[in-house]
């Protein structure tokens, strides 16, 4: 009696050993997975940028999304700020600076998965890229941004208001927010001019916004361009 | 005895914080709570704004550039907050100056459109402007007909395509609700030394596009020296 409820009490302990342990290795797995289900997001956008990393993403450890946990810290932080919508939140310089290439690439995913009228959202991720702008890849990102097609309206980037439904005076600020994750990256762009190691890469972005982009952007891009040109950077 | 006094001294802090409460803005029944949220905590933000210099033209209309100076600024003009579900328009905030000048209406818009926070800021503060009677509320003027950049482009609406000439949205008057805001920016944006990178290049950003409508040749040149060509 005594011996077999000890066989059946170890039954039970090496049982339950059996399910911690293909939990265990379970967990990884299910990650993984939803890191690739991530990543077909990504796939459906119009990013070449983006695009080429996910299909090269495979190969490359960098890209497959293993964040270190100081970088899924600054990305929760991103988060919390977007969330709140304080803009004047000190941690944007204290802490989001210093990004390492697998948080800018999050980033330019993130960037994708917010809906195109979240102007503001998209443009605080442009600002946090613009202003590290260190590789050609950095700022191909970004010329793929500002040569976007424009949001026609905030309600829906894909419809233009009707006719005289817009009150100019009421609307005013609306002008720069529809086209404003564009006009951060013209910024960043023109604080990049500084960099000699970058200047060519950026003018000819510059210059690439100032033909290809939309209206309000390309205006920007050739004032920047003639401000640099005032001030002998070029 | 030392109880009895720190028990006095609570109280009197309780009823200092209600005082104070009662200079908070009064929201209509109507308006949702995510809009009475977002604009205090605009406000909120905006009160940790603090740069040791101002502008002379900041000076004039504001003050020094500080968020408490802002913050009385906005609240000894606007007293009431208003609410106004409708969206039509693109208006994210009016003021209806002859029937209730010191109410401003917040639109659906408000927490609807994505705005960063410098652009709502400046849509209240330019409406605030409206609220003044001394002032005539500070009307707008005809945008020109001939409506054109210093390069000589014909200035149009993102919105519509259309040239934004003989709309009412430009400003003659330095005092205007756009120059206004332009010289409140501006100053944001070269002083500020508590804002986050973000909220200067946003600040310039909005006041280098919003000093756009500002049409007269004079107060414009004088906007322009007054943050020494900054935007």
């Amino acid at each position: 009696m005594l011996r077999s409820r000890a066989t059946l009490l170890f039954a039970v302990i090496l049982l339950a050993g059996v399910i911690v342990a293909f939990w265990r290795t379970r967990a990884p797995l299910e990650s993984s997975e939803r890191e690739v289900s991530g990543k077909s997001v990504a796939r459906g956008t119009s990013s070449p940028v983006v695009r080429e990393k996910v299909e090269r993403g495979a190969e490359d450890p960098v890209l497959l999304n293993r964040l270190s946990e100081e970088d899924a810290r600054k990305l929760a932080l991103l988060d919390e700020v977007l969330a709140s919508k304080n803009d004047n939140d000190p941690r944007l310089d204290r802490e989001l600076r210093g990004l390492s290439d697998s948080l800018k690439e999050k980033l330019r995913e993130k960037y994708y998965d917010l809906a195109p009228e979240d102007r503001a959202g998209r443009g605080l991720i442009i600002f946090l890229l613009g202003r590290e702008l260190k590789t050609e890849e950095d700022v191909a990102f970004l010329s793929e941004v500002v040569q976007e097609e424009r949001c026609l309206s905030l309600d829906d980037c894909t419809q233009a208001p009707q006719a005289g439904a817009i009150d100019e005076h009421a609307a005013s600020a609306g002008s720069v927010t529809l086209v404003y994750p564009q006009l951060v990256a013209i910024r960043s762009f023109e604080k990049a001019l500084g960099n000699p190691a970058l200047r060519s890469t950026v003018r000819a972005a510059l210059e690439d916004a100032e033909r290809y982009g939309p209206e309000e952007v390309a205006r920007a891009a050739r004032e920047a361009i003639a401000r640099a040109e005032k001030n002998g950077v070029f | 005895m030392s109880r009895r006094i720190g028990f006095f001294l609570s109280a009197w802090a309780c009823g200092l914080m209600a005082a104070i409460d009662a200079d908070a803005l009064t929201f209509d029944r109507n308006v949702p709570k995510e809009t009475q949220e977002q604009l205090t905590s605009d406000l909120a933000s905006l009160e940790g704004i603090y740069g040791a210099t101002a502008s002379a033209l900041h000076t004039t209309v504001f003050g020094e550039v500080d968020g408490s100076v802002y913050s009385n600024w906005f609240r000894s003009r606007v007293l009431r907050v208003g609410y106004d579900s409708s969206s039509v328009g693109g208006a994210v905030a009016y003021v209806s100056p002859f029937s209730d000048p010191s109410r401003i209406v917040l639109t659906a818009n408000y927490t609807r459109f994505s705005h960063p926070q410098i652009a709502r800021l400046m849509i209240i503060f330019h409406e605030a402007r409206h609220t003044e009677r001394q002032n005539s509320y500070w009307p707008h003027s005809r945008c020109p007909r001939l409506f054109v950049d210093e390069a000589g482009r014909e200035i149009k609406s993102i919105w519509t395509g259309l040239p934004l000439a003989g709309e009412s949205a430009c400003d003659s008057q330095i005092g205007g609700a756009y120059a206004s805001t332009v010289i409140m920016l501006g100053n944001i944006s070269l002083y500020c030394e508590t804002c986050t990178e973000k909220v200067r290049a946003d600040a310039e950003l909005y006041a280098r596009d919003q000093l756009k409508r500002v049409i007269n040749r004079e107060a414009a040149k004088q906007i322009k020296e007054d943050l020494h060509v900054a935007l």
